[in-house]
């Protein structure tokens, strides 16, 4: 299973990543959106997208069960057809990585990056030209990154082997 | 040795406590009993039931093969009795006789109803099992005059979804304005507003004086203002109490069961999680009970964690609640108000379509309130958590 692996700290902005997404999306067959946003923080870039987390802050909270974290595979899976919308995902993810799409008046269901479901490969990761995001085993370097920033994310351990380069 | 695990209650904290326990022992025996005959059900969801948008089908959270597959032996519509600690023994009201190694009290809170409701007449009820969903929708299709009583996000959604299913509800809040325990004066404002364009009827600073029954139940209710509000049915949504009848005087019981951060009680062998404990605020360090879903589901986690010899904790409670009202999103997380005194300050935002709040005690982020613009919600309570200088990050503009 691929998974990814995210340093902000390359991130230079060129927003490639969310076009290639929004293509792989449409070509899914799914909403012409992309799954990943990057946007300017204080200082710097910030990747928004799904870290397929462990013990995931989003399935935890998911009343609906639309939303189920699968460690095993190695990812967060949503089920938009169970989604009601209630927001509950967008108040945990530490990563702001669960977005809200309005499908009718008033109706709205959650998107989120679904690791290119059948496609074989992490396409923003594949088109990113600085090394910010990075597909790779569950295992191995780009898993200790993972972790290392889920946890920095999540309980204020340093990222990326100590050095407070997120300010 | 084969261990023996019991889980007391069939929802989101047993449910988690369940497969937590199975990812570490494969061996051990599962028992779980549950009160209601249903599979377990999202109680969140009950109403969206009731404004129509779901089924009944639609809102079990899991199928008869999660049983199977986690080899839980599953007694339904079984109620325990009293938790033994001393003989490892948990009594069930069929006579049976469960032994343990370890047993989870996962039996959650029940509806509170103050003093005037508690021997009401046919027609009042509150909204926590899907026997009371389904009575309040048949009156809704029915077209029966429905009041509902408590402002917070329960009242809300139900009156939400009343308004959805084409009546037009009366929702009652004895406090100044909604959401008093939940969201800020502004806030609350702007969401009031939002339901009144909406056509949900909200009158703050009334209580229910007298209930009013005639022969067929329900007519009226005396509110505090002098004025009678007929009604056929009344929902009394006031929160919940813990229900911890179980193990009252077997182990410390104060509003709710007594946990360490590893979700022991005070007994050996006895856990606890979910609605029915008392945890430690994150930012307050008030001990309290704080019945929210993900804290049930974390909570199960590292109670089942525990139970099967692992060793971990819950970090503590963060209030917070995440509302849909009518198409108006609504995130309120941690302390909401802010006291008078100059070591807490506010950083808010106002657009057109969004209120942003952050909320600081001596320049360290402790709570937010977003109404109309959540986006990335989950980034600032992250930031809540770490406790950091981080948070002015979240305030600078997004990139177009």
């Amino acid at each position: 299973m691929l998974s990814i692996a995210v340093d902000e700290t390359r991130c230079n902005g060129c927003r490639r990543c969310e076009a290639v997404c929004q293509v792989v999306s449409l070509a899914n067959g799914g909403l012409a959106l992309p799954r990943i946003r990057i946007h300017r923080g204080e200082g710097g870039w910030r990747v928004r997208i799904c870290r397929h987390c462990e013990q995931a802050p989003c399935a935890d909270a998911c009343v609906s069960g639309a939303m189920r974290a699968d460690p095993a595979r190695g990812v967060v899976e949503l089920d938009a057809s169970r989604c009601v919308g209630c927001y509950s995902c967008v108040m945990e993810c530490p990563f702001g990585a669960v977005f809200m799409v309005e499908i009718e008046a008033g109706g709205c269901r959650a998107v989120k990056c679904d690791g290119c479901r059948e496609r074989g490969d992490l396409w923003c990761a594949r088109y990113c030209p600085t090394g910010a995001l990075r597909a790779g085993e569950t295992s191995g370097a780009v898993a200790t990154q993972i972790r290392r920033e889920r946890a920095w994310r999540l309980h204020g351990a340093q990222p990326y082997g100590g050095g407070a380069r997120w300010r | 040795m084969k261990k023996e695990y019991v889980v007391i209650g069939n929802s989101v904290a047993g449910l988690s406590a369940v497969r937590a326990i199975r990812a570490i022992d494969r061996e051990g025996s599962i028992t779980v009993v549950s009160e209601e005959r249903h599979l377990p059900y999202s109680r969140v969801l009950l109403t969206h039931y009731v404004a129509g948008k779901l089924r009944t089908d639609d809102l079990f959270l899991i199928q008869e093969a999660f049983y199977q597959k986690m080899r839980v032996r599953l007694l339904r519509g079984v109620r325990a009795v009293r938790v033994v600690p001393g003989e490892r023994g948990v009594e069930l009201d069929d006579g049976r006789w469960l032994r343990y190694d370890a047993v989870l009290v996962a039996t959650g809170a029940r509806p509170y109803f103050p003093a005037v409701f508690a021997r009401g007449p046919e027609g009042v009820l509150g909204l926590r099992t899907l026997e009371d969903a389904v009575r309040i929708r048949e009156a809704a299709l029915s077209g029966s005059q429905i009041a509902i009583v408590g402002g917070g996000p329960v009242g809300i959604k139900l009156a939400c979804a009343l308004q959805e299913a084409g009546l037009s509800p009366t929702l009652l809040v004895s406090s100044p304005h909604i959401l008093s325990q939940v969201a800020d004066q502004e806030a609350a404002a702007i969401i009031e507003r939002h339901l009144a364009r909406a056509g949900v009827r909200v009158r703050c600073g009334v209580n229910v004086e007298e209930l009013v029954a005639g022969r067929r139940g329900l007519q009226a209710l005396m509110l505090s203002d002098g004025s009678v509000l007929a009604c056929d049915m009344v929902v009394v949504c006031k929160g919940v109490r813990p229900q911890v009848e179980l193990v009252a005087g077997r182990v410390r019981v104060r509003r709710g069961v007594v946990v360490d951060a590893g979700m022991r009680t005070s007994a050996p062998g006895v856990f606890a999680a979910g609605d029915v404990v008392e945890v430690r605020d994150l930012i307050t360090g008030e001990e309290r009970p704080s019945a929210i879903w993900p804290h049930a589901a974390a909570q199960g986690r590292v109670a089942g964690t525990n139970m099967a010899g692992g060793r971990v904790a819950f970090p503590g409670a963060l209030q917070r609640n995440a509302l849909e009202v009518l198409g108006l999103p609504v995130v309120a997380m941690g302390v909401t108000r802010v006291p008078a005194d100059p070591a807490w300050e506010c950083v808010i935002t106002r657009s057109k379509v969004a209120y942003r709040k952050l909320v600081l005690k001596r320049g360290r982020l402790v709570g937010a309130v977003l109404v109309g613009d959540v986006e990335g919600a989950g980034i600032i309570q992250a930031a809540i958590r770490r406790g950091d200088a981080g948070w002015r990050q979240l305030v600078t503009p997004r990139a177009s």
